[in-house]
């Protein structure tokens, strides 16, 4: 129960106008939507860019820069009418030729977009005039306007279509949305003010990644909003009155990821037996409350199959595979059959104290069982080059959110953008191609139930769990709904007082 | 701006008074007397928010009424859930199938008999709730299968028979409490549950013997309980935002069946949820349920994947 604490306090209270500033484990390592890979950069992007169709209060699609649309009547293109009196932050009118550019760069091979299987279904995009575009899709498209809600870019800041990384655009990013980005601050955190009339005037961003730190700057109102609570910090925020908490749970799950390039772990009994090896119950217990999953998708999922069960902690059954693998156990080590000890690199991020606690307890959980494993803990650049770009790692300990859609694809099928583990099976791709394509919800659900046992079988990462979190936001914040997974959609019905 | 103030005595809402209520009678003998009449074991599972164990196990028949009357309700939220699932997947699945046509027509009013002869014949014959589906149908490579959206309607008629005449505390002991809410918007719900939440501080700073009530959890299941109320007055009135933005705050403690979070509330949150377009949103809570919701959880998961056909999934590293 929460207790009225009669505490005498003198505290800096930010004046109306102050920013709503709220905390991130890490800072965005680039603010460019065509390469976003962080839920830390779509909460940003969510606030400095818009897009042509977003999430109305019901979760529906409701026109943002878009004005109206019409659909073909054989639904294989549809016409898009633009508001006509939308600028970008650097005045420079948004026109029809901004959405086209944003496509083709998001498809452009070289741009090498980890969101380019949002567009993979436009076959074309052509600009009518300054306010109108026609989309020419692939195949008939039922409610085409559901699929355009990634965020439009500025092509008036850019000189082709094929888009690097460093290009300059990510130190200066120009957008339509809600907030104008106004400096990158030296501490790491990002100043946005207010376009609008609406939403708070400036929110700050600030980079923190000790957890429990940033419980203590919330209560002492030096922030006002936690996107991610973990439940140890709960108690001490659920008995301050002047904070709420809400659920936020973003259909996210935990696990260790086994690079398939690697010679060690192509056999499927290695990888079963590092499984079998990892007590995750104890891996969860340091760091909170959740539930362990058995595959790709979190158990209240409609994709879990519950006939599944999460692997059982079995490290002498983990021995017996890596045996029949080939494997011989020397008392310390377990030596291949060329002679070398199976060693493995567990890539994890830096700045997330949470999973340097998993990434120790792991360490000691396998290597008391004879498997080496030597962890690196990457800052966010190191990493986006290691594990994306290079897939240079033997292990790698990491967190999946997914929106409501819970679209594995990129995971998993052989050619998904985010399928760093190399994973590959012809059977999963076609039940993967299938689900994208049926019309037929009851179908898709019994197919991406059959992925969930068909991946928890070929055992290409431990499956960890899911964990209960909240978002904690400060009482002097009015009116907030959150949403489920961007946080900030609705950023501009809110009030800081 | 530099400011002095007293933590905890600035809030805005509504002015409180204390008021008296169940938890205070924790301590008297009529507490004790009811748990010398009914057994320990029914009147915790009633505060664990188990109402259909606490009715097998109550001893009198007041015991069993009040249990009943709990069950009763878990049962008519999940029905709302079911039947508006139902309703809406019949609605926006173009091609649905016959069967889901079917249960989309009985779910919009679970009192008359259905066209469907399988939904009739199971609508006579019903005396007690059949968790299963109703159709299970081989189709191109998988298996379909439909549940009854009436099914937890049925349940809760059938609890409603078992109730009966319920007086004094044993009516409201582990309930919710009197309150008076504001107006029903997402900042309204914030106010309401902080006066909540005051009004019971209230009433156990004026507590001479604390100690069971703390025990029990008393505050915090009298605010979950009234939560809980409020939130059906307000879903059954159309006020969906009001409803989840009360339910979500109004409980911190992961997804688990508690004291603090009894089945009613998981059943309210996930017809909110779903009042609120959010039909994977109240999955989470359902899942909550266990075997108990394995129908409208199945209803609910084709209502998700159906408004998400169209879409292009968004997934990030956290």
């Amino acid at each position: 129960m929460r207790r009225l604490a009669p505490l005498l306090l003198v505290l800096a209270l930010p004046a109306a106008g102050d920013p709503l500033r709220y905390a991130e484990d890490r800072a965005p390592g680039i603010v460019n939507p065509l390469f976003a890979t962080t839920m830390a950069e779509a909460r940003l992007n969510e606030l400095v860019f818009a897009s042509l169709f977003t999430d109305d209060r019901e979760l529906r699609s409701a026109p943002a820069i878009a004005e109206s649309f019409t659909v073909a009547p054989d639904r294989r293109s549809m016409r898009v009418a633009l508001r006509r009196d939308l600028k970008w932050h650097d005045d420079v009118p948004l026109t029809a030729r901004d959405v086209v550019f944003t496509i083709e760069a998001m498809q452009a091979e070289g741009t090498a977009s980890p969101e380019a299987s949002r567009v993979q279904w436009v076959r074309r995009a052509i600009a009518l005039h300054d306010h109108s575009l026609q989309l020419d899709f692939e195949a008939p498209e039922i409610a085409p306007e559901d699929k355009l809600h990634f965020k439009i870019l500025p092509a008036h800041l850019f000189t082709s279509t094929t888009v690097e990384r460093g290009n300059a655009f990510r130190t200066s990013p120009v957008g339509s949305g809600p907030y104008r980005l106004e400096k990158f601050n030296e501490d790491n955190s990002i100043s946005m003010r207010r376009v609008g009339a609406l939403g708070p005037q400036q929110v700050l961003m600030r980079e923190v990644a000790d957890k429990n730190y940033q419980a203590k700057l919330l209560l002492y109102e030096s922030l006002e909003a936690l996107v991610r609570v973990l439940p140890r910090d709960l108690a001490v925020l659920e008995s301050d009155r002047s904070i709420d908490l809400y659920p936020y749970q973003t259909n996210s799950w935990w696990y260790v990821g086994m690079n398939g390039a690697n010679p060690q772990l192509t056999d499927v009994r290695v990888r079963r037996a590092i499984t079998l090896m990892t007590d995750v119950d104890a891996l969860l217990k340091p760091i909170g409350t959740g539930d362990r999953v058995s595959g790709p998708f979190v158990p209240s999922s409609p994709f879990y199959d519950h006939a599944v069960k999460p692997a059982a902690y079995d490290p002498d059954a983990g021995a017996r595979l890596l045996t029949e693998a080939g494997y011989t156990f020397n008392g310390r080590e377990w030596l291949g059959t060329d002679g070398q000890s199976l060693t493995l690199k567990l890539a994890a991020p830096a700045s997330m104290d949470t999973a340097q606690d998993v990434v120790v307890n792991l360490q000691s959980q396998l290597g008391g069982r004879g498997v080496k494993v030597e962890p690196e803990f990457l800052p966010v650049a190191e990493w986006k080059k290691r594990v994306w770009r290079d897939r240079s790692f033997d292990l790698v300990l990491s967190q999946w959110s997914f929106d409501r859609n819970e679209d594995v694809y990129d995971q998993f099928h052989s050619t998904g953008r985010r399928n760093f583990t190399s994973y590959a099976n012809p059977e999963v791709d076609a039940l993967l191609d299938k689900a994208r394509t049926t019309t037929d919800p009851q179908e898709k659900k019994a197919t991406l139930r059959q992925v969930h046992a068909k991946i928890a079988e070929d055992a290409p990462m431990v499956f960890l769990f899911t964990l209960d979190s909240y978002a904690a936001m400060s009482a002097r914040v009015k009116d907030v709904v959150v949403h489920p997974f961007y946080f900030f959609t609705w950023v501009e019905g809110w009030r800081l007082e | 701006m530099i400011a002095l103030l007293l933590v905890g005595c600035s809030s805005p809402g509504p002015s409180v008074a204390p008021d008296p209520t169940w938890i205070d009678a924790l301590t008297e003998p009529a507490f004790a007397a009811l748990i010398e009449r009914d057994g320990r074991e029914g009147w915790v599972a009633l505060h664990a928010g188990r109402p259909d164990e606490a009715w097998a196990a109550m001893q009198s028949d007041e015991g069993r009424h009040r249990a009943a009357l709990d069950a009763r309700l878990v049962y008519e939220a999940l029905a709302s859930v079911h039947t508006t699932a139902a309703r809406a997947l019949g609605e926006e699945w173009p091609d649905a199938p016959p069967e889901v046509r079917a249960a989309a027509a009985h779910a919009t009013d679970c009192s008359v008999a259905p066209d469907d002869p399988v939904l009739a014949a199971r609508f006579a014959a019903r005396a007690a709730p059949d968790p299963g589906p109703v159709w299970t149908l081989e189709a191109d490579g998988f298996t379909r299968t439909i549940h009854d959206p009436c099914a937890e309607a049925h349940a809760a008629r059938l609890w409603a028979e078992r109730e009966g005449p319920v007086e004094g505390l044993a009516g409201q002991v582990f309930g919710p409490v009197a309150f008076e809410s504001g107006p029903r918007t997402a900042q309204g719900a914030r106010d309401d549950l902080m006066a909540l939440r005051r009004q019971l501080d209230l009433g156990a700073a004026a507590r001479p013997d604390a100690a069971l009530a703390e025990d029990l959890a008393a505050d915090d299941v009298a605010a979950v309980h009234t939560a809980t109320r409020l939130a059906i007055d307000a879903l059954e009135a159309g006020d969906a935002e009001y409803a989840r933005t009360l339910l979500q705050l109004a409980h911190s403690g992961g997804h688990v069946l508690s004291a603090q979070a009894p089945e009613r509330y998981w059943a309210a949150l996930a017809w909110a949820e779903l009042a609120s377009g959010n039909p994977r949103g109240a999955l989470d809570a359902l899942a909550v349920l266990g075997p108990r919701a394995a129908g409208p959880r199945e209803t609910v998961a084709d209502l998700a994947v159906l408004r998400g056909l169209s879409r292009v999934g968004d997934s990030k590293e956290e």
